[in-house]
């Protein structure tokens, strides 16, 4: 797992961890242009500021929604991550993936009172993905913003959850509250790519973990409040080239907020959404720490089709490589196709690669495209699709000092 | 033969080192003074360039409203547009930051007068959007645990600012340190972030920067807490239609310009004053090119027996004129070297006084690094050695044709000069011709004038023998009965020493002369800006923001409360309102002054141009536009012709009603009425306050009301009358200073020719003071009789100076400077006090520079001088 240790970009173990990428932008490597370690790491370095003062993940947190759609300033960073497979509905079906995601790092705890509409205390940072599976290509793009009306942020102190990040927007429709089954538009356009999707949750919203206190690591408040909306249906237009064209398919939310930096050992994740058709979602990850080994915190969930979920342990299921595809552009080695068995489920995937070509090349350098899922459950036939997240390949190292870490998704 | 030639010449300079040591001195101090200069310039350019290119970063475009503050919106559509990655919201402001080592910023003592206050460019950033524009955040928070919260207190704590190195420690400041700043009267704090250390070759280009968060920069400035401009980078293949979206999508008063016409923009601001710089180094020259002339010439004549002796034993001409070429070359390299170490010890003075007066008027400038570059050492050595072998030329050429036994005869000097009179007279004529003729073309360009002048210049040099001449033949009797046989002996001397002399009389006279005319032009400009003051503060007491950069409109303005304030204080008449913006027009950006005068208070404004009553009353009633002479120059602009104003409620097109005689800026302004601008242009702020007393009002007592209105956070400066005129007339002065430092140096270089001269002709005249003295002269006469040659041509050059200086003051004002700058003067006045100071200046340059020759001549032995005879 170290054997690309040769020319360490050290911003990958740090990847999710917002100061970092705040770092990453203000030493002028935000533009679009994959970060260029040495000019980058001493700002990592310089920029570890702790989580002191921010509020903990605690088990006894009470989720609540609206509530909880809308950012969190108390804590430290937290994320709204969409992704999503989509076809065309013309007889050709053309079929795409998207990703797009926008994190929100709070700066400073309590931050000072200021008279300038523009004095911001919190940086976010935005991803915007398109693969596209005839092109077999991925287009991707990343933005970052000061928090302030105009930049990014809540787009109207009315409704906090409708957020903007320059003009991509996260709008949160409908049916937002605890128990209902939310609506969201996704907007955002790129000069040579862009989505406009409307998503609408099937199901219950399912809390990670245990009642969203989804823990990371073997202290109490590493750990982050953690939900997901792990079947939505997207109908909307997808534009790629000239015009737009008309998509359905389907979607998945990971809602985390969080305020701990994990453990030095963690050296980056493999994460998985997975939704079968016969109405059965899947979340499962695994931690790769420095020794080679899994941290056995990990979890998963398994989301029935009527909505119930339950939990699965780091020990309830398998992550196989079968496959692997290095980067033409970087020369990084991701793993490409898995095998998943989750045996109290009587569970047997197959994880393809149908697009390899899903590296994203901004800021920070990580993996993240759809997949197809074939197996059986029980004996019987099932298929599906999903999506998958390689982070911490192409050579990370350990970074030394207590307050570095990595955040899963 | 050419070893024997060439061991005479070193021999010569061996047994006279004296009449080598003139020519080097000449040759330096040209050279000193134009490398000087050009230095000092370079620098300021240089440094302003620089500045200018950090604060534009890698930007292709800049989209800005001349007459008011961007806002989100704007900044949003532009955003989306063009993109995150190549659009950047930036506010730029002049700021003063107080001298450190004077007392605390809120002792009132200090508020009277800008001290020595620095100005500096407050750049307001998005560090989000700055990646691909400038990389400041990278420099200050490059690395070191001392830096670990850098950026997030650089945006999220108020007053965070970084400074570059230079300015810390020049202000004596650390990290985390606080300073105060202060921008139109609001007093404001910064603390040291970071430090930025300018990486690479660009030293000095962040020295007059502070750099902090756009939140921060709203703070300092005070509201409207807008965007100044936006940053654009567009790629070339899709600037026209990224453009066209622009436009069709932003306000029309949004301006987008290329981002190198704000670079050519600060270029052409201080051209004029670049160029009166340049033109007074080459001034220098022009005197120095006479000094290595007259001395060159005189060293040639010195070895005149040395070279026939040389011809006779069989040297050929091109020998001896390669002989001395190549000596004076030897002369011209070493007065070179030496003129290169003092310009570089001069051009740090200049360079301090280049830059205040740049600052005081144009733009905050700070010139750390002393560059020094290769191109201003060549040029000041090629025009070092280059004048020298020209000046060389022509005495080598004669040296080397001298028949051998002519050159050992003594009238030979006159017959030579004789032959000449008639080749230098026709070129005196042709170069006042000449002269004349660029004179009606300065108007499109000031290179004209200087032609014009210096054409004039070169004539009356060319001149001066003959009158000269014609007056010392005339006063020689009257000085006979004024002062005895030696004081007609003493103007006869001089009469017959002119073939010598003349060159460097003539260079005494061009130095004296040029000086005198800048010194008029000052004094009348000085005189017409005290009319001017006069005329235009009328009011008694005034408000206003300390402004950091006079020639810029700030668009922070005084709190409207304090306005109302004022104006119901007790003693109070009436208030003059004025707010200085600058709008957009299709003819460029345009300064206005929209001003409210007191119901029955006299408009003061001296009309030029147009009808002077109707004007003001046109204007006032909010029907018409004056403009300021500059303006109307710059613009070509008449009474009645119409000017169209952009404003954010549209287009306000008014007619001229008159052109009024204004010094204020050199790019001139428009005045309107303040309530036609309220209503136009939406803002109800206020730049200075002018304030009416009632008759009789103790005025110490009302500026001490006045002062008890204005909030602690405000820095507003109250200045009686008196007061504001004496420190407009100090910065006016301020502003000369490198004038006077070049007038001077030139002086200098004129007393060295001078000196060198005379003691030329001391030296050649010896075997015939040597008579006199065996005839009976006492030593003290023969001192008399040496002082009085000199001091006869000396007085001759001053009293030739005035009206040669009061002509070229005639075409520097209304050729050179109208042109250049766009406003006239009153009148040339010449102050007599200046007549009797060139007069006297010339007579001790001329009298001191004979001391020495004089005193070798009077004790020595007239056996010995007979001898040599």
């Amino acid at each position: 797992m170290n054997a690309h240790r040769t020319n360490p970009p050290v911003s990958r173990h740090l990847a999710w961890s917002l100061p970092s990428w705040l770092a990453l932008t203000l030493a002028g490597c935000g533009n679009g242009q994959p970060s260029e370690p040495g000019a980058a790491s001493p700002l990592i370095h310089a920029l570890r500021a702790d989580s002191a003062g921010f509020l903990p993940a605690s088990p006894s947190y009470e989720l609540s929604f609206p509530r909880d759609h809308a950012p969190h300033p108390g804590f430290r960073t937290e994320w709204w991550y969409f992704t999503g497979n989509l076809s065309t509905k013309d007889p050709e079906a053309r079929e795409f993936g998207f990703q797009l995601t926008f994190f929100r790092s709070g700066l400073v705890p309590q931050p000072t009172e200021r008279s300038s509409p523009l004095a911001s205390s919190e940086a976010w940072m935005a991803h915007f993905a398109l693969t596209d599976f005839a092109g077999n290509r991925t287009h991707h793009a990343e933005r970052f913003a000061r928090g302030a009306p105009g930049f990014a942020g809540p787009l109207s102190a009315k409704n906090p959850a409708d957020l903007g990040v320059g003009d991509w927007q996260i709008q949160a429709l409908e049916n937002l509250g605890e128990e209902k089954t939310p609506s969201f538009r996704l907007i955002a356009s790129e000069p040579d790519f862009s989505i406009d999707l409307l998503l609408t949750s099937t199901k219950r919203l399912v809390p990670q973990g245990r009642n969203g206190y989804s823990r990371k690591g073997s202290g109490e408040s590493q750990a982050s409040h953690y939900v997901s909306a792990t079947r939505m249906s997207a109908s909307g237009t997808v534009g790629l080239g000239p015009g737009t064209q008309q998509v359905e398919g389907s979607a998945w939310l990971d809602r985390e907020w969080t305020s701990s930096l994990l453990g030095e050992d963690q050296l980056g994740w493999d994460w998985f959404s997975i939704q079968l058709d016969d109405g059965t979602d899947l979340m499962a990850y695994r931690m790769r720490l420095a020794d080679g080994g899994i941290d056995p915190t990990a979890h998963g969930s398994l989301t029935r089709a009527d909505g119930r979920s339950r939990n699965l342990s780091a020990n309830e299921y398998k992550i196989v490589d079968t496959g692997a595809w290095t980067s033409p552009q970087t020369g990084v080695r991701y793993p490409a196709d898995w095998t998943l068995s989750v045996p109290s489920q009587e569970l047997e995937l197959v994880l393809e690669v149908p697009v390899d070509d899903c590296e994203i090349g901004t800021t920070y350098r990580y993996w993240e495209g759809p997949i197809r899922v074939r197996g059986t459950r029980a004996g019987e036939q099932v298929s599906g699709v999903g999506y998958a997240e390689l982070v911490g390949y192409g050579g990370s190292t350990v970074i030394s000092g207590s307050t570095a870490g990595t955040l899963t998704k | 033969m050419s070893r024997l030639v060439r061991r005479a010449g070193v021999r010569f300079a061996i047994r006279k080192p004296l009449s080598a040591a003139v020519p080097i001195l000449g040759v330096a101090l040209g050279v000193a003074v134009v490398l000087g200069v050009d230095l000092a310039g370079s620098r300021a350019l240089g440094a302003m360039t620089e500045a200018r290119r950090t604060l534009s970063g890698a930007s292709t475009h800049r989209a800005q409203a001349p007459s008011r503050p961007l806002t989100a919106e704007d900044y949003a559509k532009v955003r989306d547009i063009v993109g995150h990655a190549n659009s950047a919201p930036v506010i730029e402001r002049a700021v003063l930051v107080p001298d450190p080592r004077a007392a605390e910023p809120n002792n009132p003592t200090n508020r009277s007068g800008p001290a020595n206050d620095e100005v500096f460019t407050l750049l307001g950033i998005d560090p989000f959007s700055e990646a691909s524009f400038r990389n400041f955040l990278e420099d200050a928070f490059r690395s070191g645990p001392a830096n670990s919260s850098g950026f997030t207190d650089f945006l999220t704590q108020p007053g965070a600012a970084l400074i570059s190195r230079a300015t810390a420690e020049r202000l004596g400041l650390v990290q985390g340190s606080r300073f105060a700043v202060h921008v139109g009267g609001r007093l404001g704090e910064l603390n040291v972030s970071g430090i930025l250390d300018s990486n690479g070759g660009e030293a000095g280009r962040l020295d007059s920067l502070l750099i902090c968060d756009l939140a921060t920069a709203h703070e300092i400035c005070g509201p409207p807490y807008g965007i100044d401009r936006i940053d654009l980078r567009l790629a070339a293949d899709e600037q026209s239609g990224r453009l066209a979206s622009l436009r069709a999508a932003l306000p029309s008063d949004v301006q987008i310009e290329p981002a190198a016409s704000a670079a050519r923009s600060i270029e052409n601001l201080t051209r004029s004053f670049r160029e009166n710089l340049r033109a007074l180094s080459l001034l220098s020259l022009f005197v120095g090119a006479f000094l290595v002339y007259s001395t060159l010439a005189f060293w040639v004549t010195q070895r005149r027996e040395s070279i026939a002796l040389l011809r006779l034993v069989g040297a050929s001409p091109n020998q001896v004129l390669g002989s001395v070429l190549s000596q004076a070359l030897l002369l011209g390299t070493i007065g070179t070297v030496f003129g290169i170490g003092l310009g570089l010890f001069l051009s740090g003075g200049l360079t301090a006084l280049v830059t205040r007066t740049i600052g005081d008027l144009y733009t905050a400038v700070q010139v750390t690094a002393l560059t020094t570059p290769l191109r201003s050492f060549l040029t000041a050595g090629g025009l070092g050695i280059g004048t020298t072998l020209l000046a060389a030329l022509g005495p080598a050429f004669e040296a080397s044709r001298l028949p051998a036994r002519r050159a050992l005869g003594a009238s030979f000097e006159l017959e030579r000069s004789e032959r000449r009179a008639g080749l230098r007279r026709a070129t005196a004529l042709a170069l006042l011709v000449l002269g004349a003729l660029a004179l009606p073309f300065a108007a499109h360009s000031t290179l004209f004038g200087y032609l014009g002048l210096f054409g004039w210049l070169s004539a009356a040099c060319l001149a001066s023998p003959d009158v000269l001449g014609f007056a010392l033949n005339h006063l020689a009797p009257l000085a006979r009965r004024v002062a005895g046989s030696f004081g007609g002996l003493a103007l006869r001397g001089a009469r017959s020493a002119l073939p010598r002399t003349w060159v460097a009389t003539s260079a005494l006279m061009a130095a004296l002369a040029s000086t005198t005319a800048i010194a008029i032009v000052i004094a009348s400009f000085r005189s017409s800006v005290a009319t001017w003051i006069e005329h235009t503060l009328i009011a008694d007491l005034y408000v206003a923001a300390p402004s950091a950069v006079r020639a810029r409109a700030e668009p922070t303005g005084i709190d409207p409360e304090i306005v109302r304030r004022l104006a119901s204080l007790p003693g109070v008449e009436g208030l003059h309102l004025v707010r200085r913006v600058n709008s957009g027009s299709p003819r460029g950006e345009i300064e206005l002054a929209a001003v409210q005068l007191p119901e029955d208070s006299v408009a003061p404004y001296r009309i030029l141009a147009g009808d002077p009553d109707g004007a003001n009353e046109r204007w006032r009633s909010g029907r018409a536009l004056l403009i300021s002479e500059p303006l109307a120059t710059r613009l070509s602009l008449a009474p009645e012709d119409t000017l169209e104003l952009s404003t954010p409620t549209g287009p306000l097109a008014l007619p001229i009603a008159g052109v009024f005689r204004d010094y204020a800026t050199e790019r001139g302004y428009a005045v309107l009425d303040h309530e036609l601008y309220v209503g136009r242009f939406r803002d109800g702020s206020v730049s200075s306050v002018a304030i009416d007393l009632i008759e009789g009002t103790p005025e110490a007592a009302a500026a001490e009301r006045v002062r008890d209105v204005i909030p602690s956070g405000q820095l507003l400066h109250v200045s009686s009358n008196r007061a504001l005129r004496e420190n407009t007339l100090r910065v006016f002065d301020r502003t000369f200073e490198i004038t006077g430092v070049l007038r001077l140096l030139t002086l200098v270089v004129a007393g060295a020719g001078i000196f060198s001269a005379l003691f030329g002709l001391a030296l050649d005249r010896e075997r015939e003071l040597g008579v006199l003295r065996a005839v009976g002269a006492t030593p003290g006469q023969v001192f008399a009789l040496v002082v009085g040659w000199s001091c006869s041509l000396g007085v001759l050059a001053g009293l030739l100076a005035l009206p040669l200086g009061f002509g070229l003051a005639h075409v520097l004002a209304n050729y050179v400077n109208r042109p250049a700058f766009g406003w006239s003067l009153n009148q040339l006045i010449l102050p007599p006090a200046l007549c009797a100071g060139t007069v006297g200046l010339a007579l001790l340059l001329s009298s001191s520079a004979a001391l020495f020759p004089a005193w070798r001549c009077a004790r020595r032995s007239p056996a010995r001088a007979l001898r040599e005879e």
